[in-house]
């Protein structure tokens, strides 16, 4: 096992792997940008390491620094969190050619599944189902026509390099079809530097669910079952729970032991979560691979019991998993609320600021509350980031009793100082919506835009 | 060798710290009781295996009053404190009134060699760039003929230039000769 | 320390230039890149369609239909000496490509060297320059030991070109020495004969490993047409030397196919029997990825115009995996770039040749133009060759070079003396070395940059290299020195006598110029093939996995003890 690790990334995430980190026994070493250096999860790290200045393409996507800090201070390998240089194959590449574990998969399998469409081909290829649409991208207008006349409108077109729910466009029929190409085409170049395109068929109203996979070196792999997604606000995630209530047991393992099949058959390696879309008829297409680890991994943790930044780390470090498929069982219900610093009742916006009150209740009951925070009261949150306070995760032996679990934590819990989402998380749960299952991921349980707290 | 590169100020009072612009292993420190100019050569820095020499920025001068580190390469972070000045003394500066943020006056680029100065690509084309043009760190503002090669010139937002600029006026013509550190753009922040 | 310190080079196209530059660039380049095209259709039409149709009336196929099925489908084809003969005539006649293709493609996951008789072209015989084609690919698949694939359809000599091609060092002859000399070496050699093999042109299938003959093929030291009694026996060139003879009866060859497509699947099958490349195992644990700048991109920014400058690093940063490079003694020779890469994953050398200026290293705030070899640099790039070759390092040369520096100063230097022991470092390497002449590849300069004669094995041209003694001009001044002044201007005040020294100096200018053209030095094989701008990156992840294809016959160091290491750690700044 490593004896020291370098964190290249900030805020919670940089707490959670230091977390693990000293549960294996690994020293962390932590960057900062200037704007970070003196923050709370700084504490906890044995060495920090200044990288630049507070935006991060001047700190923390500067690769060369990043990986230039982990060489300085003896570390032999990096975790790079999520967001930042996380999925980025060139860092990756760059860390393993100076000697640095990288804690993921390898460069070549990043790079395949970081463009949409060669990994929807490479998913297709292991079996698989994909939404329907253009095999590879498209090399014209034409072409986008044909392919759209066979899979039927509604379609969007989206970028082979996209992301975050940018540089995508639905089209009702040929002439908007016609219309938008050339715009989407543009946008796609200036925001993602490439104008290549796919087409897929619009799937509206569905249910995202995703699958949390752990493979390591030795094309050994498991599954941690599925998380739901589904509400979502412009295609951020607000709220995720694990198990997906829409699923039966048969379903999930099956759709498990696919995803974990196609993962060790796409050659990865370490953490992963393969996403799909589950259509009002019940039908499932994936959507995308994430080659890192994420935010809303704490649900998968509570119902499995298995830590999976640790098991990144061992992954990493070549060891077999300590786990088979057998060991994993589901064990109650888990539900994730993100507390962001935004105003939801003035359309989400930032709310940056210093938290002068930040009480975040854990032992109401009936279930438990894991927080997941880096933030203490007192602390002020920078305006180059995400805007993230801390996710409250409730974990319960029912849907329901975890559902209350959280409602009572958020309703106890204080935070002044900044406005938070908390009001929005609690219309949510409170909402019938939410706990008949009756939502998917075009609007938002119980809340509105013009909804108030 | 490599683009130098300017180390970063920080002022506490009488007191100048020149800090590392980035991380790196720093070697070929200076020693205490040295004078530092603008632009000296005071070090160098080796991120990844590449190497820059660290300079002193514009308008910054001083004597050296701290030690060097112990060791002959030590590794620095970005922000590190490389040397502790103070200033040599009573009316002596070296430029140090030179790069004020907010005058406005004599923002000029100069040229780097001395040669003949082209505004166009070629007799035929549009010019690189004209009066009343904003550009940006990089931007292509002209072309250098030097013993029978051109060579493109760049804006370069160093040495007390913004990072966007508009141009006020050419002070040299198309074709003209210039010699090295010739006035050629006169420019305002933009 | 031990490990291979790769850090990013390069910037995005538009940082580098303006967008109208860039457009202007590319545009003259498409120009000749679109003759280069067309051009080479032209040689790949052979004798043109009514040549096809015979072949294929006999139930042949053609040369290129033959490559196709024979090599992989994920494979294209790396030509060499596509230009060869380009522009000359034998009486009426023109030979495309010199009757034969010869070609760089993997067979089975595995490079190989094929030689195919173009039996378009006057039913595949072989013209002048025919014999220094096929010895030329033949000694490329000797020095990187690779397989050779002969697809023979050849009806021997062009006879009324005979003097020219027989009887020479390097005439026909010389085929068969250079099959003798791999076979010699331990690379292996199939045949496939699919029709004519007559004359020395029989001895090329015996001396491989495996031939195949299909019903259509036949081999004989004479045709029946030099037979005595041929004639009133009805026996034909098949009868005499066909399959029947030589599969069964003599055991010259090995297998009988019934048709073409046949015997390419035999071959296949018999390549696949070789040991697989030991690329990957030369990886070290990378795997190839394409350039983080794209490659495509070189094209807008080398301008045409060799009076023009550009950055050579955002070209390197075009040719090399994730865009990364490690510079070895990047503070010394400034002029010159010497460096180590990945490319398609494996370890190679760089050297190129800065352009514009760089710091004079004899006087203060002075600058000299770079493209020219200074003496820091020939000892860089003398150093760094010599260890590429210690460590089995293959070496590409990046050549954009006007020449060494000239001078009183110069000559008291000593370039002379550091120029030969690059020279001689460059003449006595055995690793594999490669050179792309990009645009100026001039004089003493080309030679030091391993040129044509320091044998690379192979050397690729651009559709804008200049290859010559010297630039015209310069040639112009050496020419009429004595009516120059200091300064290289005409020093006379009659008109009349200047008019006829502008006009003489013009015309020399002109001569070299032509000269230069590219397709002129690939006919005569003075450089062995010109390739378009977005095809170099490609190459040279073809010529580097072929490089690491065979093992046991080359030194190849594993990284941890390069010699390169001593370099850089000797040259790292501390103090």
């Amino acid at each position: 096992m490593f004896h020291r690790l370098l964190i290249a990334n900030r805020g919670e995430v940089a707490t959670r792997i230091a977390r693990a980190c000293r549960d294996l026994g690994v020293e962390p070493v932590c960057v900062a940008s200037t704007a970070d250096m003196g923050s709370t999860w700084l504490e906890d790290m044995e060495e920090v390491v200044c990288v630049g200045e507070g935006p991060a393409a001047k700190s923390y996507l500067r690769a060369d620094r990043v990986l230039q800090a982990a060489l300085q201070t003896s570390c032999t390998a990096i975790h790079p969190g999520w967001g930042f240089l996380a999925e980025d194959p060139r860092f990756a590449a760059l860390c393993i050619q100076h000697g640095v574990t990288f804690v993921g998969p390898s460069p070549a399998v990043i790079s395949r599944m970081g463009l949409k469409s060669p990994a929807k081909e490479a998913i297709r290829g292991v079996g698989l189902p994909v939404i329907p649409g253009s095999v590879g991208t498209l090399d014209d207008v034409e072409e986008a026509v044909r392919v759209a006349n066979e899979i039927e409108y509604p379609i969007i077109l989206k970028a082979d390099a996209g992301g975050g729910g940018r540089g995508m466009r639905k089209c009702d029929n040929e002439a908007e079809l016609r219309e938008s190409f050339p715009t989407a085409m543009a946008e796609a170049l200036s925001a993602f530097g490439t104008g290549r395109l796919y087409l897929e068929k619009f799937l509206s109203g569905g249910r995202h669910i995703e699958v949390q996979i752990l493979v390591d070196a030795f094309g050994n792999g498991v599954h941690l079952y599925e998380r739901d997604c589904s509400v979502q606000r412009n295609h951020q995630k607000l709220v995720e729970e694990s198990p997906s209530p829409v699923l039966n047991q048969e379903e999930r393992e099956e759709l498990g032991a696919k995803a974990v099949a196609a993962a060790i058959e796409l050659g990865y390696r370490g953490a992963g979560t393969i996403e799909f879309l589950r259509s009002a008829e019940g039908e499932l297409y994936f959507m995308e691979m994430n080659t890192r680890l994420q935010v809303e991994h704490p649900v998968s943790e509570l119902v499995t019991g298995i830590d999976i930044v640790c098991e990144q780390l061992r992954i990493a470090a070549n060891q077999k998993l300590s786990v088979a498929q057998a060991d994993v069982e589901l064990k109650g219900h888990a539900i994730e609320c993100r507390i962001n610093a935004e105003d939801p009742a003035a359309n989400f916006q930032p709310s940056p600021g210093k938290l002068e009150i930040f009480e975040l209740a854990r032992g109401e009951g009936p279930g438990h509350i894991r927080i997941d925070t880096h933030l203490a009261v007192g602390d002020t949150i920078p305006p180059y980031y995400d805007s993230l306070i801390a996710k409250v995760i409730s974990h319960a032996e029912t849907r329901e009793l975890a559902v209350e679990t959280a409602i009572n934590s958020l309703q106890a819990s204080r935070l002044e100082g900044v406005k938070s989402t908390i009001p929005l998380h609690l219309a949510v749960l409170l909402s019938r919506e939410f706990l008949a299952n009756d939502y998917d991921t075009s609007s938002i349980p119980g809340w509105t835009p013009d909804s108030t707290s | 060798m490599n683009q130098p590169i300017e180390m970063l100020v920080e002022t506490e009072g009488e007191k100048t710290y020149l800090l590392a612009p980035t991380v790196g292993a720093f070697t070929c420190s200076l020693p205490k009781g040295l004078l530092l100019i603008p632009g000296q050569r005071a070090g160098s820095l080796t991120t990844l295996g590449v190497s820059h020499p660290v300079i002193v920025p514009t308008g910054c001068s001083g004597r050296i009053v701290s030690e060097r580190f112990e060791r002959v390469v030590e590794p620095v972070s970005f922000g590190t404190r490389l040397y502790e000045l103070e200033p040599i003394g009573e009316g002596v500066s070296f430029g140090a009134a030179a790069a004020s943020e907010d005058s406005s006056a004599d923002l000029v680029v100069v040229s780097t060699h001395a040669g003949r100065f082209w505004h166009r690509p070629s007799p035929a084309d549009d010019a690189f760039a004209s009066t009343g043009d904003v550009v940006e760190d990089g931007a292509v503002i002209g072309l250098i003929e030097v013993m029978k090669t051109f060579t493109h010139v760049h804006y370069r937002a160093t040495d007390g230039l913004p990072a966007r600029a508009k141009i006020l006026r050419f002070l040299i013509d198309d074709g003209a000769e210039a010699e090295s550190g010739a006035p050629l753009i006169e420019v305002e922040p933009a | 320390m031990a490990h291979v310190p790769l850090s990013p080079i390069g910037q995005p196209s538009d940082s580098a230039l303006d967008s109208s530059t860039l457009e202007k660039n590319r545009a003259e380049l498409a120009e000749r890149e679109t003759v280069l095209a067309e051009r080479r259709a032209i040689v790949e039409a052979g004798w043109g369609e009514k040549y096809v149709e015979r072949v294929h009336q006999k139930g042949k196929l053609t040369t290129r239909e033959r490559l196709e099925l024979l090599v992989d489908e994920d494979s294209s084809l790396f030509e060499v000496g596509t230009f060869v003969n380009w522009g000359r005539s034998f009486g009426k006649l023109a030979s495309p490509g010199a009757g034969v293709v010869t070609t760089f493609a993997k067979v089975e996951g595995r490079w190989c060297v094929i030689i195919a008789n173009d039996n378009t072209v006057a039913s595949g015989s072989w013209w002048p320059m025919s014999p220094e084609k096929i010895e030329r690919a033949q000694e490329m698949a000797l020095r990187l030991r690779l397989p050779v694939i002969y697809l023979v359809d050849c009806s021997g000599l062009y006879l009324p070109e005979q003097s020219k091609s027989f009887p020479g060092r390097t005439g026909a002859g010389h085929i068969f020495k250079k099959n003798s000399e791999l076979s010699a070496g331990g690379v292996p050699q199939v045949a496939g004969v699919f029709g004519d093999c007559i004359a020395g042109g029989g001895y090329m299938p015996i001396i491989s490993d495996r031939v195949f003959m299909t019903e259509q093929a036949y081999m004989v030291i004479a045709g029946a047409a030099l037979i005595k009694g041929a004639k009133s026996q009805h026996l034909s060139s098949l009868d005499i030397g066909g399959p029947e003879v030589h599969v069964h009866l003599s055991a010259c060859a090995d297998v009988r196919v019934p048709d073409d497509q046949t015997a390419l699947i035999q071959i296949r099958a018999e390549i696949a029997k070789l040991p697989s490349s030991g690329a990957d195992y030369y990886r070290t644990g990378a795997d190839a990825h394409d350039p983080h700048f794209p490659s495509r991109e070189i094209g807008g920014l080398l301008p045409s115009d060799h009076r023009m400058t550009y950055d050579v690093m955002d070209i390197l940063a075009r040719l090399v995996d994730h865009s990364y490079f490690w510079e070895v003694l990047p503070d010394r020779g400034r002029e010159m770039v010497t460096g180590i890469a990945r490319v398609g994953g494996l370890y190679v050398g760089f050297v190129a040749n800065r352009q514009g200026l760089v710091d004079d290293p004899v006087h203060h705030d002075q600058v000299k133009p770079a493209g020219i070899l200074y003496k820091e640099g020939i000892a860089k790039v003398s150093s760094f060759s010599r260890a590429c070759n210690s460590d089995g390092i293959p070496i590409i040369w990046l050549q954009d070079i006007s020449g060494f520096d000239i001078g009183v100063e110069a000559e008291r230097l000593g370039l002379l003396g550091y120029g030969s022991n690059l020279i001689y470092t460059n003449s006595t390497n055995d690793v594999p070395m490669f050179t792309v002449l990009m645009r100026k590849a001039s004089g003493a300069g080309y030679y030091a940059m391993a040129g044509l004669p320091y044998e690379p094995v192979v050397q690729l041209s651009t559709t804008i290299t200049r290859q010559s003694v010297m630039e015209g001009r310069t040639l112009a001044i050496a020419a009429f020195n004595t009516k120059l002044d200091d300064e290289f201007e005409i020093a006379t005040d009659d008109p009349e006598e200047r008019a006829k020294i502008e006009a003489g100096m013009q015309a020399t200018e002109e001569r070299i110029e032509g000269d230069m053209d590219p397709f002129k030095a690939a006919a005569q094989m003075d450089t062995d093939e010109i390739v378009a701008l977005d095809d170099l990156r490609p190459w040279l992840v073809a010529l580097a996995e072929m490089a690491y294809q065979s093992t046991g016959y080359r030194r190849i160091k594993n990284p941890r003890i390069w010699s390169m290491h001593d370099i850089a750690a000797l040259s790292a700044p501390r103090g």
